[in-house]
């Protein structure tokens, strides 16, 4: 029924249905008056027929009804000789008119429940998206938050109902634009509203898990055009159970999901002890031996032999000082909510400043930085990210060959580095590299601990710390294999957009 | 090192005031300091080292942040209302904000815990240097044989040749020349080259540095003359 599916107009019901009959009713009579002229008598009574079937197709059987009736009288009344009158002369007359309003109930009957029908299958489709949807946004929702709020929204489309939503032993409530009386309130807290129940314009369903109750929904049904019907109604416990499902997977991802964190965070802490007390008592037996030996026997010493100790308490402290430095820098990023304070620093100069600084503990490392031109400077958090390269420039020089030269490159990259590229900042050694199948791995923490080889003084931090430090900073690090044996770190970090021109307020 | 040559310049014998709570570093700052022909005085706490400024024929004072009594910064803005006594303060490493803090109220140059005592005895050459030039003399000129910079005359040159620079990159090179040796904040020299108003603005300075440095030839990643100090200042690297 093309037509039919077609309109627009929902089926009239109530009082307003009644008013239709009679309107159509008078129109029809308005048309035949003006019609008469051209067409029979008989045809007339087609005239009445159609008004008679669009009033049942508008509205329902009683409007139908009073519509066939009307037509009746008034084709009787106003048409059929004698006029004005409803005494019929003509024998063939009574039967056009007896058959007419036959016709008419009949026809009127099938219409308006064909209407109905439609209208019925168009709530049914209405129900199925919104189901759908329902069930489409249940599915990405990651946290009962995002449950909660995809059922407030659903049930408020397609119930025009306002969700009040109370999961229990999480405190959360769906913040609704109505909360049920106290009354109400108080016996669902109480557990005597587990069952369907319904008050003071609110209905309550329950949230049911297999084997508890999770919570409540209240519905505020929607005052005024007769609450929910019979589908609407199915509709609603059939939401409901979805939300309910739905409450139960986030609570099981949520469960799975801390206790993976808590297995993590053990694994760590073990490491990081045993990690503790070795590499801070390592330097720390350097140090105390190293002393003494210069306390009780430095006079009997060659002076080589002096200062050869005397440079293992310093380099020794120094290492301390470093894993000391690592440990702190780790524990603010454990921390998670570090405020990076940024400012503005070119790359090539904390390069520089960090060179600086490595180099009173590496007298012999090299370095060779190379910068393309025309970089501008970063906005960064320069101590943590200057500890970052630190880490980076140290592990080069470590694994380095004596006198080899470690190479850092400074330019711009990324997918379209037309546009929007990204600074990348490589530094390539020439040390023994890092074999495929280990490269993603050497950033976790305590990687060299747990892989047995601890390198010449790794600590298995310096590399989780600089992921850690550049990942907040919006950056990436990998480690590549460089052409021609050693390793590549590229690290990549966003540009910023250029900052205003420090010339204005008229130099030069 | 040109130190040991210059070393009549250097050795002129100061009074040095040393204020940590930590007996150890008060030990050792006295044994290096004493070494290099320098008087120590000690104190261990705010007030101790409040009294022995105020007792006077103080040259240099290096003073720790951390102190038991009174918060070293505490101690720096008191100091500074009577005595423009030179400072070097002792921080930690991870707070860039309270170096800049302390070199704000009066602080004249810092070292980070842990120091090499070389790193301290450079800072405190500097320092002592500067202190030798009375503030009034003509302003002097800065020559190491290839950069040559002539505070009086305005004019630079670099291997015998006039380098031109803008004004605002002149201002900069000047009040890093005038500081040779020692730390200038970011926000001293915002404030000095581009007036109060502009404190925040690093963006601008790091700008002009780059700038300054291409036109002289320097190399931020090994830096000659300029060098920068991640999150807090500038050094205007003099030849040892």
């Amino acid at each position: 029924m093309p037509d039919a599916a077609a309109m627009p107009m929902p089926a009239t019901s109530g009082p307003l249905g009644y008013v239709l009959a009679v309107a159509g009713s008078a129109l029809a009579v308005l048309v035949a008056a003006l019609t008469e002229r051209w067409l029979g008598l008989d045809d007339l009574s087609l005239v009445f027929m159609l008004a008679v079937l669009v009033v049942a197709a508008r509205t329902h059987t009683g409007p139908a009804v009073l519509t066939a009736v009307l037509c009746f009288l008034a084709y009787n009344f106003f048409f059929i000789e004698p006029r004005y009158t409803f005494y019929i002369s003509a024998r063939h007359g009574v039967a056009t008119v007896a058959l007419f309003l036959a016709a008419a109930l009949l026809a009127g009957r099938l219409a308006s429940r064909l209407a109905m029908q439609v209208q019925a299958l168009r709530a049914a489709g209405r129900h199925a998206a919104a189901r759908q949807e329902l069930a489409r946004r249940l599915t990405v929702a990651a946290s009962e938050e995002e449950v909660l709020q995809a059922a407030q929204e659903m049930m408020r489309d397609s119930l025009r109902a306002e969700a009040w939503i109370q999961v229990a032993g999480s405190g959360l409530e769906g913040q609704a634009g109505a909360v049920p009386p106290e009354a109400v309130l108080r016996q669902v807290a109480e557990g005597r509203r587990a069952e369907t129940v319904e008050e003071h314009g609110w209905w309550f369903l329950p949230l049911h898990a297999p084997d508890r109750l999770l919570g409540v929904v209240g519905l505020k049904l929607p005052s005024g055009a007769g609450g929910l019907d019979a589908a609407e109604r199915q509709l609603a416990r059939t939401m409901v159970d979805d939300i309910a499902q739905a409450l139960q997977r986030t609570r099981l991802v949520a469960a799975l999901q801390s206790e993976r964190v808590a297995a993590e965070t053990e694994r760590l802490r073990s490491a990081l002890l045993s990690s503790v007390s070795h590499d801070l008592r390592t330097p720390l037996a350097g140090v105390i031996g190293a002393a003494e030996a210069l306390e009780s026997y430095g006079a009997d010493m060659e002076a080589g032999d002096r200062r050869s100790l005397l440079a293992t308490i310093r380099e020794e402290g120094q290492r301390l000082d470093g894993y000391i430095q690592n440990l702190l820098d780790m524990t603010r990023l454990g921390q998670g909510g570090m405020a990076l304070r940024r400012d503005w620093i070119g790359a090539d100069e904390l390069l520089g400043a960090t060179i600086t600084r490595l180099q009173r503990h590496r007298p012999d490392a090299r370095f060779q930085v190379v910068v393309e031109p025309g970089l501008g400077p970063l906005r960064v958090n320069p101590a943590l990210l200057g500890q970052a390269l630190y880490n980076v420039l140290d592990n080069a020089a470590k694994f380095s060959p004596t006198g080899a030269l470690v190479e850092v490159r400074v330019h711009r990259a990324g997918p379209d580095a037309a546009v929007q590229p990204d600074l990348c900042i490589d530094v390539r050694d020439r040390g023994p590299g890092i074999p495929a199948a280990e490269r993603g791995r050497v950033f976790d923490a305590f990687y060299s601990m747990s892989r047995g080889d601890r390198g010449r003084d790794g600590t298995g931090l310096g590399l989780a710390i600089c992921r850690g430090v550049i990942e907040a900073h919006g950056g990436t690090i990998a480690a590549l294999p460089a052409d021609g044996g050693g390793t590549c770190m590229r690290i990549t970090l966003p540009m910023p957009a250029p900052g205003p021109d420090a010339e204005s307020g008229g130099a030069s | 090192m040109s130190a040991a040559a210059n070393a009549t310049d250097d050795r002129v014998p100061a009074r040095i005031l040393v204020v940590d709570d930590e007996p150890q570093i008060r030990r050792f700052l006295d044994i290096s300091l004493r070494a290099q022909g320098h008087h120590v005085v000690s104190a261990d706490s705010a007030q101790g080292a409040l009294d022995a400024l105020a007792a006077g024929s103080v040259d240099l004072a290096i003073l720790d942040l951390g102190l038991p009594d009174r918060d070293g910064m505490a101690v720096l803005s008191e100091l500074r209302q009577w005595s423009q006594v030179p400072v070097i303060v002792l921080t930690a490493r991870d707070d860039e904000q309270e170096k800049v803090a302390a070199l704000d109220a009066g602080a004249n140059d810092y070292v980070t815990k842990p120091f090499g005592v070389q790193e301290l005895m450079a800072r405190v050459r500097a320092l002592l240097r500067a202190q030798a030039q009375p503030a009034d003399a003509a302003p002097p000129v800065y020559d190491d044989g290839c950069l040559r910079v002539d505070l009086a005359r305005r004019e630079v040159t670099l291997a015998g040749s006039p380098v031109v620079l803008s004004r605002k990159e002149y201002a900069l090179l000047a009040a890093l020349v005038r500081h040779a040796g020692r730390v200038i904040t970011q926000p001293q020299l915002l404030r000095e080259i581009w007036g109060p108003t502009h404190q925040q603005d690093t963006h601008y300075l790091r700008i002009l540095v780059a700038k300054l440095r291409h036109k002289l030839g320097d190399d931020a990643a090994a830096p000659r003359w300029i060098a920068t100090e991640p999150g807090v200042g500038l050094r205007f690297v003099a030849p040892r």
